[in-house]
């Protein structure tokens, strides 16, 4: 005999794409409620001395100051805009100074520089440490074995009078990251025919309570990118998939050695204005089990410090601005 | 996922008629597993836990959201084999403007093989409830079906005995 309805519904399959996206999701609520459970699972494991840096994880070399700021799942990498000073000019009874008229001075462009925290999932901001330094989490990306990790860390490049962004990593890689809006259902269309094409990433495609759907879009961009400037563009840490942890491992574990993969790394940054001016800043890469605290809201803030033995936890990354 | 997905999917699809609902509940359905789950767990304890908590996704959104209208057609499912025969797109769109209870019912039994008494445990409903919605089901589906042999709208058995897996 033969059942029409089963045979019917045994042609309709699970999306594709759709079991990516729950991956994709189960690593961000895994980064999420890590500190809820108290150094089991997420964070490398450790003994109760407190922190010496024979103690710390390896290539952490410096004592990050206390102070709260930080980053939750999106680092911003504000450039602070340029800012505007008179240009020298010539002085009274030199060559060229007449005292006849006075022509507006000329300005030329200093960049100033800065880093600001940026959570994505709140869109919130938070200033940096005194020194610069700054912290977010790891475990929020999306992982596969045809795109490679990307880390769910990301940067913004933010400020004014920027023209053009110049990106590059001495390990690892770099990827842009894209929120696409207002789609269509065409273009839902398009984009789960990308991903079951494994032309894209899977990416988790979602429905704002607007009704808009909107999905990241994340390209890698090998170990350094130089394009003109968007302030809306993001950038993050990415492991190629040659490189990337073996997968079975479990989602925290997988994710935190491929942090890990930029510990002790460099990431130069380097702005330029319209005018041809140049400003770089280099920022050390640590790893390690990274204080957080939670503020009245609820949010979880990870601190760019290493967690004391009694301190909740999160495995995260802490960029440092290099002198 | 890949052993049960392909279960909550269709299930969540049938109930709701609407894929992007159906997403949203097998996303949350996993991610409650891969939270919940202990180990040592069989295959149909599993499998149970995961249609329980759909069936109760979908209802938690059928009170969250008005039904955006209609029965989905087989040509609106994302990843469905095709093409799709005239007979076969009838008999889902049958079974898709039977009431959600009677629904769900000739879902489980028919597309899942489950016993009445089994999917009476699984609603939490008696055996005898389940068996009476699958009366009601298949009386309803002969109308839709046009005047069809009750039996064959859902599965080709000989004589008047409808059901396809299972005698209950």
């Amino acid at each position: 005999m033969e059942n029409r309805y089963r045979k019917l519904t045994e042609r309709i399959h699970t999306p594709a794409g759709l079991n990516d996206q729950v991956l994709f999701e189960a690593r961000r609520r895994t980064a999420e409620a890590a500190p809820c459970r108290e150094r089991q699972g997420w964070g490398r494991p450790r003994t109760k001395t407190a922190f010496t840096a024979a103690a710390a994880p390896r290539n952490w070399t410096r004592v990050l100051l206390r102070t709260a700021v930080c980053a939750v799942c999106a680092l911003a990498l504000v450039l602070g805009g340029f800012s505007l000073r008179p240009a020298p000019t010539a002085a009274p009874g030199t060559p060229g100074n007449t005292g006849l008229e006075e022509t507006p001075p000329a300005q030329i462009l200093v960049p100033t520089f800065g880093l600001t925290a940026y959570a994505a999932g709140t869109d919130t901001t938070y200033g940096p440490a005194p020194d610069g330094s700054i912290a977010f989490s790891v475990g929020e990306g999306c992982t596969t074995p045809e795109f490679g990790d990307f880390t769910g860390c990301l940067f913004q490049v933010t400020g004014e009078n920027i023209a053009k962004v110049s990106l590059s990593i001495d390990r690892g890689g770099l990827y842009r990251y894209q929120i696409r809006e207002n789609l269509t259902d065409e273009q839902l269309a398009e984009y789960r025919q990308a991903m079951a094409e494994g032309r894209i990433a899977p990416a988790a495609i979602s429905q704002r309570d607007d009704g808009v759907w909107y999905m990241p879009e994340m390209t890698a961009l090998g170990t350094g990118v130089e394009e003109d400037y968007d302030p809306d563009a993001r950038y993050g840490f990415w492991v190629s998939p040659e490189e990337m942890a073996p997968t079975g491992l479990g989602i925290s574990i997988e994710a935190q050695m491929d942090a890990d993969f930029f510990d002790g790394g460099l990431l130069t940054v380097t702005v330029t204005s319209g005018d041809g001016t140049e400003k770089t800043q280099t920022y050390r890469l640590h790893t390690g089990e990274l204080k957080v605290e939670w503020t009245g809201d609820g949010d979880m803030t990870v601190l760019p410090e290493l967690a004391g033995p009694d301190d909740l936890f999160v495995y995260g990354i802490c960029a440092v601005p290099e002198d | 996922m890949k052993t049960y997905g392909d279960t909550v999917y269709r299930l969540a699809l049938c109930r709701l008629q609407n894929a992007a609902d159906a997403e949203d509940v097998y996303q949350d359905v996993f991610l409650r597993l891969l939270e919940q789950r202990a180990g040592g767990w069989d295959g149909e304890r599993t499998k149970a836990w995961l249609i329980r908590a759909a069936l109760n996704r979908c209802a938690d959104l059928g009170r969250a959201r008005r039904r955006r209208g209609g029965v989905i057609s087989l040509d609106e499912v994302p990843d469905m084999a095709r093409p799709v025969d005239q007979e076969a797109a009838e008999l889902w769109d049958a079974v898709g403007r039977l009431p959600e209870k009677l629904r769900t019912a000739v879902h489980l039994f028919y597309g899942e093989g489950y016993e009445s008494g089994e999917i009476g445990a699984l609603l939490g409903v008696p055996a005898a409830t389940v068996r009476s919605r699958l009366r009601r089901a298949r009386a309803e589906l002969k109308d839709l079906l046009g005047g069809f042999d009750d039996g064959k709208s859902l599965s080709e058995v000989d004589g008047t005995y409808p059901y396809a897996r299972r005698a209950e």
